[in-house]
């Protein structure tokens, strides 16, 4: 199956990768992404994964699910550096790339703190003002959030409101960053009072 | 069966709503997506043929009627007169039944002569709450409508029954067009040799008949590649469940092999209960409650045939 796309002509690579991961023609590097990492979470389990998969689970070998997993990856692959990193203002030289390295460094991530945030946002080439943009949060929030300038944050509502929204460009998992990111507040408030 | 002929101009539109278990909420989002429309001045009936469970009646806050859709059946009166007031100008309720479209003794050409009348009715929207079952009828009335929705719930059981009714319906959609050509037998012999045959899903199904039937590729072409399902997920009660509505769409689409657009969910809402409980009708007794918008924005999305967005 992950021949399709390599065998079929240059014009219809872009359709035919586009509706592997289930996409519009309009599609932003950003929606790319977040198709690319859901899907991929979505097929990759095979026991005790996604209510959404589990019943048909008799009826798909696990060749067939790792043929549609390859499949996955070459899609995002092409799509990723043929999409331009659209946001608006920014060159489309800011081409986000996810591989098997950034997707690694990712999962070796302990606790998701500022730092933890900005070096995931470095891996994947995005830039302050491409979060602002897509985001619309402003730019000395996620500075803030990012240096850890918990004195300088927002209410909590806000908070969780701002790291929800760079979870999803950054393509994490929302709430794991919310829970570490809070836990850290906590600890620090909690240390400020002794 | 008859192909959909196009709609004349001016007849209504039919939403049939099914999804093949209980309790997940198909009445109740019936009911609201009802008085949705409504708020947008559209004119709409409603048709309860819910099998074993009428009680469309109740979200909206009314008595049980007493005329119900057999009346049409036993006593021949025009469709059109077994319209129920439902207190709201803009929505009629053509009530249900236990016997209503499950009996055996509903002749072919009877169930056609519903469908002309329900096509008849003076209306925008005509929405057919089918209920929980499989049976021959409700899936013919699904199939016949201009837009198939199906409202599930975030539970393995509930997606477990969605699959099975969405592959019945298919399945049944493939019989009967081959059957048209004199070719029933082919689809139901290559199902029941399947495994010799190395075909092991729907789409599986689909894609070695359309090999083998090149006369039948009008049909493919117009009918299968255009079957499109819209998809209600309801009772949601996590951020991550909205989610859950892209992976059954996107399950649909790599292994049953068709198109389900994601309309939109519905937050779970203990306003809901208290409301039918108590026999007030939940949009108009709640109008802003978070859950109340989101039947709005389905609405809105099923009419645009847009799709939600994955993340809430």
């Amino acid at each position: 199956m992950s021949a399709k796309l390599e065998e079929a002509p240059e014009q219809r690579k872009r359709e035919l990768a586009l509706e592997v991961l289930e996409l519009g023609p309009e599609a932003s590097l950003f929606e790319v992404r977040n198709a690319y990492n859901h899907l991929k979470e979505l097929y990759s389990s095979s026991e005790g994964g996604s209510i959404a998969l589990n019943p048909l689970l008799d009826e798909i070998s696990d060749g067939e699910r790792e043929a549609l997993l390859a499949e996955i990856d070459e899609a995002y692959a092409w799509l990723s550096t043929h999409t331009d990193g659209r946001a608006g203002v920014q060159s489309p030289s800011a081409l986000v790339r996810m591989n098997d390295e950034v997707r690694e460094a990712i999962a070796g991530i302990e606790r998701f703190d500022g730092a933890a945030l900005k070096r995931v946002r470095e891996h994947l080439g995005i830039t302050l003002n491409e979060i602002e943009l897509v985001t619309k949060i402003g730019l000395q929030h996620i500075r803030n959030l990012e240096e850890g300038n918990y004195a300088s944050l927002p209410e909590g509502v806000y908070i969780r409101g701002y790291l929800g929204a760079l979870s999803r460009c950054l393509g994490l998992d929302q709430r794991r960053v919310a829970d570490d990111y809070m836990a850290a507040i906590e600890a620090w408030k909690a240390a400020r009072q002794q | 069966m008859e192909l959909p002929e196009a709609r004349p101009l001016g007849s209504p539109e039919i939403w049939a709503v099914g999804g093949g278990k209980g309790g997940t909420g198909k009445s109740f989002f019936t009911s609201n997506l009802a008085f949705s429309l409504a708020a947008m001045d559209k004119k709409v009936i409603l048709i309860d043929a819910d099998l074993g469970g009428a009680n469309l009646h109740s979200f909206l806050g009314i008595k049980r009627p007493r005329t119900t859709i057999s009346t049409f059946f036993e006593k021949k009166i025009p469709l059109k007169d077994l319209i129920i007031d439902t207190g709201d100008p803009r929505i009629g309720l053509i009530s249900g039944d236990l016997q209503a479209l499950d009996a055996d003794d509903i002749k072919y050409t009877q169930k056609l002569k519903l469908f002309r009348h329900i096509r008849g009715l003076e209306a925008d929207y005509i929405i057919i709450d089918l209920g929980a079952g499989t049976h021959n009828n409700t899936m013919d009335t699904f199939l016949l409508a201009d837009r198939m929705l199906v409202v599930t719930v975030p539970a393995v059981t509930a997606l477990e029954n969605l699959y099975q009714f969405i592959k019945n319906v298919y399945y049944r959609k493939l019989k009967m067009a081959f059957g048209k050509r004199g070719l029933k037998d082919r689809v139901v012999e290559t199902w029941r040799n399947r495994e010799a045959l190395g075909v092991k899903s729907l789409r599986e199904l689909v894609d070695r008949l359309r090999e083998e039937s090149p006369e039948m590729e009008d049909f493919f072409r117009q009918e299968v590649d255009a079957f499109r399902v819209g998809l209600v997920l309801n009772m949601i009660r996590h951020s991550a469940d909205v989610q859950l509505g892209a992976s059954v769409k996107s399950v649909i689409r790599k292994y049953l092999g068709f198109h389900a657009d994601y309309a939109g969910y519905v937050r779970y809402d203990e306003c809901v209960l208290r409301c039918l409980n108590s026999g007030t009708p939940f949009y108009t007794t709640y109008p802003s409650n978070r859950s109340t918008r989101e039947i709005e924005m389905l609405a809105r999305n099923i009419l645009s045939g847009r799709n939600m967005r994955e993340v809430m």
